[in-house]
């Protein structure tokens, strides 16, 4: 395997708004790869919106981000930090409908500009993990959730991510599903990987090291 | 990448067929359009395409006869270059027969005494009734088109004519050229133009007026500089070649006109197009984004997938067009029973790659700068 890359995320007073809706007031946040986070929050709380700027897809109004001690600007695009840093996975799995669950995965790695024999070497050992190896060649139509949560899964770890963000990946399974996937990611943290990951359900929370609730777009400590 | 694009071509293929209608119907219409003009005047003008020569005139006084030597000294040193003189004489014995009231008035075509083609304008030759091309006429002979001959059977006139105190052997007879033979009216009195052909011989010892010199050569410009220099009268009326050019002139004019405004409205559509295209793919785009994918990449991708359609688009309208043309063209030969060429101008063809290349490269960029548009967030939020 891989080595993994040491991350370094801190967030200071991070504020943000949508026109004159403010979302989050002031949020801070230190998070490493021995992080194990989970956000709980009632539903238009902020949670997803401080999920995207934590990995770099949305930009803030106020307050420092440092990534790995390099300050974040708002509005610029660091897809190369995203590309190399994070990995992503979301509810409702966001895989692309025309393509196999192969193509879905390696998308990433094609974007990286990874040579083909890394890719075929690097996600066997993926999709061994993952137990999905029977369903490369698939459309992704045709699975159930909880193997499309495995292929997305395969897929944010293509790229050897420092952190993986999560945002409600349990949301759409039952639970022999959802206790699945959280088994998995728990198996990715203990190999070193950073994981922030958005939640309803107490049995989900329950995995990470730390609980944090957020609220009136501040957070604070379950 | 490449195969990226390809692939997505393929999923996308009901938009991208119905996108490919589109600039296929406007790209087969410009090209019929443009083919079949060219091929049009081509056809029209196909005798004297490859026509080396020009016609000349030169025109001479009655005193100008030191001239015409030196003229014609100048030309017979030409390389492939012809001439004859041509003038109207007064006194054919048919003159004063008052024809059917018409008054006939003879333009004979004075030939040197060697053989040579004699050409009624460019490309276009004098037969013989019997479609003999080359002829000669020696002295005291004379060479009748079909009206002249016409003429004297009737008033039972047969082999010979008497033209300004001359009596000529009549040694053949020619077709009509179209319209030096028709019967003109002028107040009441019909005249009729009659032509024929004698030898420098025959025509030496007649009274000279206005005689004009026409000159087959493809040394137009040299006999132009040296008629003007001598003071004599010079113009090139059978010039069918200028006429062809400025017909090809006015032709692109109007190409342009036609294309540009097709194109605007290939454009107008064609961005509607594209923006249901992007509307559509708006969530491929924020999750790729949100996987690593740079902008750079994703305007990549999308240039890519539309510069293939785009292109294959115009290659295919144009072999379409050469389809219909063909049928044109079978159309002509196998109905009309007449020859018929397809022909492209270098002109049209530039027209022609430079829209379709314009079209497909400002398409293109414009279809994947809006992609980077897409606002990544809203569409891979969760609630
Ligand atoms: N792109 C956006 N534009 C405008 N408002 C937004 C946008 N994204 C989220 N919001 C608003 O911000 C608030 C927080 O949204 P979100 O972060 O998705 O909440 P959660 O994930 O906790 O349910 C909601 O009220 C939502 O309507
Ligand atoms: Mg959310």
């Amino acid at each position: 395997m891989k080595k993994i890359k040491d991350i370094e995320i801190e967030l200071r007073n991070i504020k943000k708004g949508y026109g004159s809706q403010s979302v989050l007031n002031g949020v801070s946040l230190r998070i490493d790869n021995t992080s194990f986070i989970s956000i709980c929050g009632k539903s238009g709380s902020g949670k997803s919106t401080l999920m995207n700027i934590l990995g770099l897809i949305e930009g803030y109004d106020a307050g420092e981000y440092l990534f790995n001690q390099q300050k974040i600007e708002p509005g610029k695009d660091y897809y190369l930090l995203r590309r190399n840093y994070i990995g992503f996975i979301y509810q409702s799995y966001n895989l692309i409908p025309e393509k196999t669950c192969y193509e879905n995965i390696i998308l990433p790695a094609m974007y990286a500009g990874m040579k083909q024999a890394e890719i075929d070497t690097y996600i066997s050992s993926i999709v061994d993990r993952l137990e999905i190896s029977h369903l490369l060649e698939k459309g992704t139509f045709a699975l159930s959730g909880g193997e499309k949560q495995r292929v997305a899964i395969a897929r944010s770890l293509i790229l050897n991510p420092s952190l993986i963000v999560a945002d409600e990946p349990t949301g759409n399974l039952d639970t022999h599903n959802r206790d699945a996937v959280m088994e998995i990611l728990l198996h990715e943290h203990r190999n070193g990987r950073g994981i922030v990951l958005i939640t309803h359900d107490e049995a989900v929370a329950d995995y990470a090291d730390e609980k944090i609730y957020l609220k009136d777009g501040k957070l604070s400590i379950c | 990448m490449l195969k990226e694009a390809l692939s997505q071509i393929w999923n996308h293929r009901k938009t991208y067929l119905l996108l490919s209608i589109t600039v296929l119907l406007t790209f087969t219409a410009i090209g019929v359009y443009m083919i079949l003009d060219d091929s049009i005047i081509f056809n029209k003008y196909k005798h004297i395409m490859h026509e080396s020569h020009y016609i000349s005139t030169a025109g001479f006084d009655r005193s100008d006869e030191a001239k015409e030597r030196l003229l014609k000294n100048k030309i017979e040193q030409m390389s492939d270059t012809h001439y004859y003189c041509t003038e109207q004489i007064q006194g054919i014995s048919l003159y004063d027969h008052q024809f059917e009231d018409a008054r006939i008035n003879l333009e004979v075509q004075v030939i040197p005494n060697h053989i040579w083609a004699y050409y009624w304008s460019l490309g276009e030759r004098a037969e013989m009734l019997d479609g003999e091309k080359s002829f000669s006429v020696g002295e005291n002979e004379i060479i009748i088109c079909k009206t002249l001959s016409d003429i004297m059977d009737q008033v039972g006139e047969k082999d010979y004519l008497d033209v300004a105190g001359k009596r000529l052997k009549v040694t053949g007879v020619m077709k009509d050229w179209s319209d030096t033979s028709a019967v003109m009216h002028d107040d009441g009195i019909d005249y009729c133009y009659v032509n024929a052909f004698v030898s420098e011989k025959t025509f030496r010892d007649w009274e000279k007026n206005n005689r004009t010199m026409i000159i087959y050569s493809p040394h137009q410009q040299e006999i132009e500089a040296y008629t003007r220099d001598l003071g004599l009268r010079y113009s090139s009326v059978y010039d069918e070649k200028e006429e062809m050019k400025k017909e090809i002139i006015r032709a692109i004019d109007s190409k342009m006109v036609i294309t540009i405004m097709l194109i605007l409205i290939l454009g107008i559509n064609m961005v509607g197009c594209y923006m249901n295209s992007l509307a559509k793919r708006k969530y491929e785009i924020a999750v790729k984004r949100a996987l690593g994918a740079s902008k750079m990449q994703i305007i990549k991708q999308f240039l890519l997938e539309s510069l293939i359609v785009f292109l294959s688009d115009i290659l295919l309208a144009f072999a379409i067009s050469m389809a219909i043309l063909g049928g044109v063209k079978i159309f002509y030969v196998w109905v009309m029973h007449d020859t018929w060429v397809i022909h492209i101008t270098a002109y049209s063809l530039l027209i022609y790659a430079i829209s379709a290349s314009f079209m497909a490269v400002y398409l293109s960029c414009l279809f994947s700068i809006l992609s980077t548009k897409v606002e990544v967030i809203q569409y891979i939020k969760a609630e």
